[in-house]
């Protein structure tokens, strides 16, 4: 038995059967320039900033992208609005992207929504300063892909697209979100003497 | 190469330039440089669903004598960077260099004393790719731009 299997190359033909039979099935290749998956509307790819829909920008330069941050790639010159000392805005705005991780970080501590991310993540440049975002690209970017980024603050639950309405706001540019200290109608747990007892001690 | 940039470029030498040229850009064998995570990226994309075969860049090699593209995967370390050097010289000219992944661009969140902040300080690079780590498309996107860069070289024509 074992002769016959040797001259008639038995497991040759068994491994080559299954090669052939590999024609028959679906083809699995991704024809990569010409087709492109479809990408989930959470996904990270580059930065950009969004803005309102009358054309304002919806950054404050509060900088607090730049502290969330955990390889310190985003710098922010935040400015007054000319003619306006109450409200103010990222004068310069650099993200670089050679250094970012794709961690969303800096969008989810972005109390005004102006940061989101896109579905792009071809980023390949022949030059590396290409890759230091400034301000109007990243505007550029928003703009471009406006859709991407509402969907990637949607997808995050971030925005619903009821939670900070513009309407109404008056001279404000921005709301914040209602800051619930009770912690859900619950008291914090006192801790250490109550404001009377300190009274008392202090007559005491 | 004794003959490299010395003719006027007229209808014969620029004919050549583009043979050479498309046969370079049609059998870019990389080597194997996986320094990090980003080198299962690399590794998807040589796989069938991404199948970077067919830009004919999938014939992965383990010794640089045999390969003409280095895609350097990962973080790389002060300690990698003498044998990333050394590797690249061994490598037979023309050769390219990929930087894959934030880390090889810039060193990333690594802003440390042991890692290098980006593999041109080490060796010429042709191609950065930005993402953390790139999606096997965006490699592939990577080798397609190193492609057409290499059909604008002149070999041959001054």
């Amino acid at each position: 038995m074992g002769l016959i299997k040797t001259v008639f190359m038995t497991e040759l033909l068994m491994g080559l059967k299954i090669v052939f039979m590999q024609m028959f099935k679906p083809y699995c290749t991704l024809q990569y320039p010409h087709v492109k998956h479809p990408i989930p509307d959470g996904y990270r790819g580059l930065m950009s900033l969004l803005r309102y829909e009358d054309g304002s920008e919806r950054c404050v330069g509060c900088s607090l992208c730049e502290a969330a941050c955990p390889s310190n790639c985003i710098k922010v010159v935040s400015d007054e609005v000319p003619g306006q000392p109450l409200v103010r805005y990222a004068r310069e705005y650099y993200l670089d992207i050679s250094r970012c991780v794709f961690c969303g970080f800096c969008t989810e501590a972005c109390p005004v929504d102006a940061l989101a991310m896109t579905k792009v993540y071809e980023a390949s440049v022949y030059d590396r300063r290409e890759l230091m975002f400034d301000k109007r690209k990243l505007y550029a970017l928003g703009e471009q892909f406006l859709e991407d980024g509402k969907a990637y603050l949607v997808a995050h639950g971030m925005d619903d697209g009821t939670l900070y309405p513009r309407e109404g706001l008056g001279d404000n540019r921005y709301a914040f979100p209602p800051v619930d200290t009770a912690h859900g109608g619950e008291q914090p747990e006192q801790i250490g003497l109550t404001r009377e007892a300190l009274e008392v001690e202090e007559i005491r | 190469m004794g003959l490299t940039r010395e003719f006027d470029s007229g209808v014969m030498t620029t004919t050549v330039d583009a043979a050479v040229n498309w046969a370079r850009k049609s059998a870019l064998w990389p080597m194997t440089f996986g320094l990090a995570c980003c080198a299962i990226e690399m590794i998807a994309t040589v796989a069938a669903r991404y199948d970077v075969d067919r830009f004919g860049a999938g014939v992965f090699r383990g010794s640089p004598r045999q390969s003409d593209l280095m895609i350097v995967a990962g973080t790389l370390t002060r300690k990698m960077a003498p044998v990333v050097r050394r590797i690249y010289d061994q490598m037979p000219e023309p050769r390219y260099v990929i930087a894959m992944g934030s880390c090889a661009t810039s060193g990333n969140v690594y802003n440390t004393y042991s890692v290098v902040q980006g593999v041109d300080q080490i060796v010429p690079v042709d191609v950065y790719i930005a993402g953390c780590p790139p999606r096997p498309e965006a490699l592939i996107d990577g080798i397609l731009m190193l492609q057409k860069k290499i059909m604008e070289q002149k070999v041959f024509a001054r």
